[in-house]
């Protein structure tokens, strides 16, 4: 009798442990929640940063031997378990008549994978994002006198890159520590809406990427996508008062841009069986072999 | 003769049209290039800067006459003097490179932004910036100031031409301006080039996002360009119906 017992608390255990490590992720961590707040839609994914199990990768660019996003992408995804994936930053084509996906650019400051692809700031973008080789991401403010980089020792140094000696430096640092960096827009930063009453007025779908502490000082991640159309102060604005409203966040650390034009890819997955959800509201318009740039949520 | 009026009406317009576009293409933008400037050359720092130190430069470097001395876009030239102060004075190297950046390069640099666009001038930066890439490339020890400087040039030129580009779209197209688009990329600086609205709808239409299309389309018309479209789509439609009708009619179904 006891050894039929122990035999079947080995089997259910062994059951439950091949399950978990069967399953996508861990459901616990990410969360999803769709609710109508004044007939607008909102598709927001929840992500519990602590424990690091959830992790992000960026994909600016295609690689050092031409290996496009996509191939690079699938390539890795393979052995991975993703949690969703979204398209990332502002790209351009640097010849009109050419519209090859291979040949578009980031705009502004760019490296993947300590890859430098573009050196020249964009001065209409405060965010620079550094996603670090460990699967964490940092949004600092350009328009703040210095950033901090956390150097391969651990130490932290601050650069100032409106110095071109600093500059310099934060490329060096970038190689060195395989760092994925981009520029994109920071609509807001350490609790303060930066978008102001004179930006742009046209209407399109959002989505926005936000960063933040709750009561217990957890770091939780969110994707929030706005699938109706709203200008950028509305949509940030709506995603801020969602955060203080809905989630009771203690911090917003920042809030930037998700690219929603022309590369509105936005994927995520099913927790148990990995395939993707086909509900719209947290789903892109466009495919993902549409998308220029990159960004992975993942589970290790 | 009305024929005769419309025949003439025709040919002047038309003469009008092809001499506007002929004028545009071969007579805009010919500004003149970069004229030289001849400069007496290397200052002999010796008298002023022997046995000074680093904190001092500031106060003691004759700034004028050095700027007024030296081609400042020849990373040789100023690499001479650099080596010639850090021989004369004591204290940190780093400390004398900061200066000669900051204090001395720095703001010439940022001064020579343009409010033409100029593409010889644009072109001479860009040489500048490359010469001062190459000589760190080639002299590690000096890579720490020479990168500085190359930074600023590349970083001076992708913003000008990002801002000339804006104000014009159509400078894309020049051959000159892809020149120095393509020279900035040899060194991974990339100048962002803002589409128009033209270039968006085709982009769009090319990739047959057509519910962005329409979405992107709709959201930018203004409300005579929206009225406009209902009365178009008005007639398109009362044609149709129409041409139907008198084909009915004519077969007499």
């Amino acid at each position: 009798m006891l050894k039929s017992l122990i035999t079947l608390c080995i089997g259910l255990g062994s059951f439950v442990i091949s399950f978990n490590s069967w399953a996508q992720y861990d459901q616990k961590l990410v969360k999803f929640d769709f609710r109508e707040i004044n007939d607008n839609p909102y598709g927001v994914i929840k992500l519990y940063m602590k424990n690091e199990r959830i992790k992000v990768k960026y994909f600016a660019s295609k690689d050092e031997s031409g290996i496009p996003i996509m191939e690079r992408f699938n390539e890795w995804a393979f052995s991975k378990k993703l949690v969703l994936v979204s398209s990332g930053t502002y790209y351009y084509y640097p010849n009109k008549n050419n519209r090859n996906k291979n040949s578009a650019l980031p705009v502004g400051i760019c490296v993947d994978n300590g890859k430098v692809i573009n050196k020249a700031t964009e001065s209409k973008l405060d965010g620079l994002a550094m996603v670090y080789s460990s699967g964490k991401i940092m949004v600092e403010n350009l328009k703040d006198k210095t950033i901090p980089i956390r150097q391969k020792n651990g130490s932290i140094a601050n650069l100032n890159l409106a110095d071109p000696f600093d500059k310099n430096i934060f490329f060096k640092w970038a190689e060195d520590v395989k760092a994925t960096v981009f520029q994109t827009h920071l609509f807001a930063h350490k609790n303060k809406l930066l978008v102001g009453n004179n930006s742009n007025n046209y209407k399109d779908f959002r989505r926005f990427l936000a960063v933040c502490t709750n009561e217990n000082g957890e770091s939780l991640h969110y994707i929030i996508n706005l699938p109706f159309n709203s200008t950028i102060l509305d949509g940030s604005t709506k995603a801020i008062e969602y955060l203080k409203n809905v989630e009771h966040v203690r911090d917003v650390s920042f809030i930037i841009n998700l690219d929603t034009g022309a590369q509105n890819t936005l994927l995520t997955y099913h927790p148990k069986s990995g395939d993707p959800l086909p509900n719209p509201n947290f789903s892109g318009t466009k495919t993902l072999k549409d998308a220029i740039n990159l960004i992975a949520y993942y589970y290790e | 003769m009305k024929f005769k009026i419309a025949f003439y009406t025709i040919a002047i317009v038309n003469t009008l049209v092809i001499g506007w576009a002929l004028s545009k293409t071969f007579f805009e933008d010919q500004i003149p290039a970069r004229v030289s400037i001849n400069k007496p050359g290397q200052l002999d720092l010796t008298p002023i800067l022997l046995n000074h130190t680093t904190q001092e430069l500031d106060s003691i470097f004759p700034k004028k006459k050095f700027i007024d001395s030296i081609d400042y876009e020849n990373a040789m030239q100023v690499d001479k003097s650099i080596q010639q102060t850090l021989s004369l004075i004591k204290g940190d190297t780093l400390e004398t490179y900061r200066f000669f950046v900051k204090n001395l390069l720095e703001p010439i640099i940022s001064g020579d932004t343009l409010n033409v666009y100029n593409p010889s001038m644009l072109l001479s930066q860009i040489n500048a910036g490359a010469s001062y890439k190459f000589l760190g490339l080639n002299n590690p020890n000096t890579s720490l100031y020479a990168d500085a400087v190359a930074d600023q040039y590349f970083q001076l030129v992708s913003m000008q031409l990002t801002k000339f580009q804006e104000k014009k779209p159509d400078l894309v197209n020049q051959f000159n301006f892809q020149y120095l688009v393509q020279r900035l990329g040899e060194h991974n600086y990339y100048p962002n080039r803002k589409e128009t609205s033209a270039d968006k709808f085709l982009k769009t239409f090319l990739e047959n996002d057509y519910f962005h299309l329409v979405n992107t389309s709709w959201q930018k018309s203004s409300v005579a360009q929206k009225a406009i479209l209902f009365i178009f789509f008005g007639f398109f439609t009362f044609g149709i119906i129409s041409t139907f009708l008198i084909i009915i009619k004519r077969l007499k179904i």
